[in-house]
């Protein structure tokens, strides 16, 4: 379609704006969105980044006509969120992970306990959860000199807001969301928001009377100014909300091997810059598109709360779940299916980049050698060295992990006289 | 590129290129290992190619012992020469021959099954796949890769 506006002539079709809109974030909406590849934009942003115009040469009404002409459905902004009413990005967010879970939320409900209104509520199996949405906004002009950042005490602050908020809110299980949407100097990894919540983040090392301390018995553990260590019950954890980059992730898993081929040197970057554009490139639309996010929640929770926030939540194909095990031990509980494939993917890329995976010279070496041996047997083989061997799968698997080697090749051993294969379907 | 053919026909000859390259021991078949993740857990086993396999099966031990409850998966039956038996789906990553995927694989319902297959769906559907027996060596590529 072509068009004069703001003193250029131009050309666009519906395809196009599609194609330039691919990974741009919408921005909030004030009256109009334009729905494209599912995501809802104001129309003005997406005719100003199709066109590359300043968004204050042209109009609203200049953006839904020729919007509108492309085909794209133009709506009234209010009307597509009506449950919805997040003004800031955070809570945008908030409302999308929400949507995408399938949960039902109010936002801002009213209450009689206090004239305080947290920012979100769903209901869950008879039960009240409630959710405060903070953010990290601040974008640092420029970084220079030197000096010590304390990683905590930003998410302290929050909790301490978050603390106030719910202060008369004891009979629910309250909730903090934290969400980064500027580029300061906030990490909301999981030793920050958990040293923040259970106290700073201490390696212990036992002397045991000696003068060198035993490292191998060195351990990690919290130690004092945690906001949630002990006092505090009403908050039932930290909900870290953020876009997962899984098409950047998959597509490190599906770049081939090229580093030791291009060489080393400005030349080798330079390839090595073309295959990744071109890999980008090929990817598009499929899960390895670089553009391709998703929102993703990390729960960290609170072992001392009065009402603990439901297993059965923020169990998303990418989430993750932080608590204190049987013997007090702070890991990963959960991780979404989505993620543990991912990071499947990921950790069998380094162990076959090490040399790990492909090469199987030595342990068939050592099968064809003793094959009459543990004919029958399920053996574990590190190369040519027996980990493990037996008739219980189980015992070896086991065997083998708490042998501590990376990669065991566990199988099952045929006997040599096993007739010829007749092949399956 | 057109040719003609011994017996006088107009023929093609067809040209595909390959990023990964593998050499497999005579006599278990076309046998690859197998880089297998599942729950945090990885190893490495042995599975043969096997293009007249509809499914990707493995040993039941296999899944089993990396924490898998198996008959949680999606229950198929598959047909054999020497009848039927009941296999259940799983996601797993796995890394085969310099490349890494996620991809359902089934684990055979009985015990003591004896073979893993890497077959047609969930695998070779994914790849360019070539192979020359003779020299015991297959060729293998995503089905998309295009080196230059």
């Amino acid at each position: 379609m072509r068009f004069r506006l703001a003193g250029r002539q131009h050309n666009i079709d519906a395809n196009l704006v599609k194609e330039r809109l691919r990974g741009v974030e919408p921005k909030p909406a004030d009256k109009y969105i334009v729905e494209i590849q599912g995501r809802m934009y104001p129309p003005k942003q997406v005719l100003a980044h199709v066109l590359r115009l300043p968004l204050t040469s042209f109009t609203t009404m200049d953006a839904n006509r020729l919007l509108g002409r492309l085909g794209l459905v133009i709506g009234e902004a209010r009307k597509e969120s009506a449950v919805a009413g997040g003004s800031n990005c955070s809570e945008q967010l908030f409302e999308r992970y929400l949507v995408e879970q399938g949960l039902a939320f109010a936002y801002e409900a009213e209450r009689e306990e206090t004239s305080k209104r947290p920012d979100y509520s769903i209901v869950w199996k008879g039960q009240e959860i409630l959710f405060e949405v903070k953010e990290f906004a601040g974008t640092p002009a420029t970084l220079e000199g030197a000096g010590v950042l304390d990683g905590y005490a930003a998410i302290r602050r929050k909790i301490e807001e978050a603390r106030k908020k719910f202060r008369d809110l004891k009979l629910y299980c309250c909730n903090l969301v934290l969400v980064q949407v500027g580029t300061g100097l906030v990490f909301l990894d999981p030793e920050f928001v958990a040293g923040a919540m259970f106290g700073n983040v201490t390696v212990t090392t036992p002397f045991a009377g000696s003068r060198s301390p035993a490292r191998s018995r060195s351990r990690t553990t919290f130690g004092r100014r945690g906001k949630l260590s002990n006092a505090n019950t009403t908050i039932s954890s930290v909900v870290v909300l953020e876009k997962f980059p899984v098409g950047q992730r998959n597509l490190q898993c599906a770049r081939p091997n090229t580093e030791v081929s291009l060489g080393s040197g400005w030349e080798a970057r330079a390839r090595a810059c073309v295959e990744a554009l071109r890999l980008g490139r090929q990817m598009r639309g499929t899960e390895c598109d670089p553009s391709l996010v998703v929102v993703r929640a990390v729960v960290y929770r609170n072992p001392n709360a009065r009402l603990p926030l439901p297993d059965e939540l923020f169990q998303g194909a990418f989430d993750e779940q932080y608590s204190f095990d049987a013997q007090g031990k702070f890991q990963r509980v959960f991780a979404g299916r989505r993620l543990m494939l991912l990071e499947g993917k990921e950790r069998l890329r380094e162990l076959r980049k090490a040399g790990l995976v492909n090469d199987a010279s030595r342990e068939q070496a050592w099968l064809s050698r003793h094959r009459d041996e543990y004919a029958g047997e399920w053996v574990a083989l590190d190369g040519d060295r027996l980990i493990a061997h037996g008739p219980d799968a189980k015992a070896v698997h086991e065997a083998a992990r708490a042998s501590g080697v990376v990669l065991p090749m566990i199988v099952r051993v045929l006997p040599a006289d096993a007739l010829p294969f007749a092949g399956w379907v | 590129m057109h040719c003609r053919s011994p017996d006088g026909c107009s023929a093609l000859t067809h040209q595909l290129t390959f990023r990964h390259t593998y050499r497999y021991e005579e006599g278990a078949g076309i046998q690859i290992p197998v880089g297998l993740y599942i729950n945090g857990y990885q190893k490495k086993l042995l599975a043969n190619i096997d293009s007249g396999a509809s499914f990707c099966i493995l040993e039941r031990e296999h899944g089993e012992s990396m924490g898998l409850d198996i008959e949680n998966g999606t229950g198929v039956r598959v047909a054999s020469v020497t009848g039927s038996f009941l296999v259940y789906g799983h996601e797993v990553a796995l890394s085969v021959l310099g490349i890494e995927l996620d991809t359902t694989v089934y684990f055979a319902a009985p015990f003591g099954f004896g073979r893993n297959v890497l077959g047609r769906e969930g695998f070779l559907k994914r790849f360019r796949f070539g192979l020359i027996d003779y020299d015991s060596t297959l060729y293998l590529s995503d089905y998309d890769d295009t080196p230059e």
